[in-house]
């Protein structure tokens, strides 16, 4: 799995750096968040901007890994496609995440620590 | 395996293991360029079969590899059709779920799966499934011109 990790300002900024959020990579990125959010990462950004595709699969990582930072963290998304965007708003999870255009947005949403 | 004949026709098997299933989903996404779907549609059409597919190997066929999954796809001019089949356990019981329920303010109620065969339904304009002498169908059928409920594709970036 290809990710890019950064700092910035006490947030920890995911970019996904694969091309599906499938049911084939959801166990490793499910196990990389929850590592990540377990080893105290209470803000993190998530860019999807390179995924041009994610399935229910894939979207129920996204729904688990908030959950384990529900109550100690923030965990915000940005860079979703117009065609992704779709699934959020059939599964109406698009109500439920944070979610941005873009990384400047999304990091100005941060709350400060 | 691929036969593409004629142009407008598509047959791909593949070995039932999640890693194959992305080769039906490029399959189906090339198949659409030939339709009038615009990429929001196209991505919703793979979605489905993807979401099919991943049913099928988790469900039918309870994870065991090496058993085979064939989609056929056949495009006209009003619609296409998409074609799952399989020779895995039968569904026992076929009908169209609803959403799942929960309350978007209580994130530890939120649904992490389950939401495949819902999506199918409400993606489709018709789905059909039969069952017999051991083999399972799958019919999809997606219209072109009726673009009702596929109001998701229509609607604007929503910032919370």
């Amino acid at each position: 799995m290809l990710t890019k990790i950064e700092n910035k300002d006490d947030i920890f900024i995911v970019t996904l750096n694969e091309e599906r959020l499938d049911a084939a990579l959801a166990p490793e990125f499910e196990g990389k968040m929850q590592e990540w959010i377990q080893s105290g990462k209470t803000a993190i950004l998530l860019d999807l901007t390179p995924v041009d595709f994610i399935d229910s699969t894939g979207l129920g990582t996204l729904v688990s890994s908030l959950k384990a930072i529900d109550g100690s963290g923030q965990l915000v998304l940005c860079g979703i496609s117009l065609k992704i965007m779709s699934l959020f708003k059939l599964t109406r999870m698009d109500r439920v995440f944070t979610i941005f255009p873009n990384r400047d947005e999304a990091l100005a949403s941060f709350l400060p620590s | 395996m691929v036969f593409d004949n004629p142009a407008n026709t598509l047959h791909l098997s593949i070995m039932s293991t999640i890693d194959e299933v992305r080769r039906l989903g490029l399959a189906v996404r090339r198949m659409c360029r030939k339709t009038p779907l615009d990429e929001t549609g196209t991505y919703l059409v793979e979605l489905s079969v993807v979401e099919a597919a991943n049913n099928i190997i988790k469900h039918a066929y309870r994870d065991k590899e090496n058993q085979e999954l064939d989609l056929e796809i056949h495009v006209d001019q009003d619609k296409m059709q998409l074609i799952l089949r399989d020779n895995g356990a039968p569904m026992l019981e076929f009908s169209q779920p609803s959403c799942p329920v929960y309350d978007p303010n209580c994130i530890q109620s939120l649904p992490e799966g389950k939401m495949g065969t819902f999506l199918i339904h409400t993606i489709m304009d018709q789905v059909e499934y039969a069952s017999e002498n051991g083999r399972n169908v799958m019919t999809m059928t997606k219209s072109f011109a009726d673009r009702a409920g596929d109001e998701a594709q229509e609607s604007s970036y929503e910032l919370k």
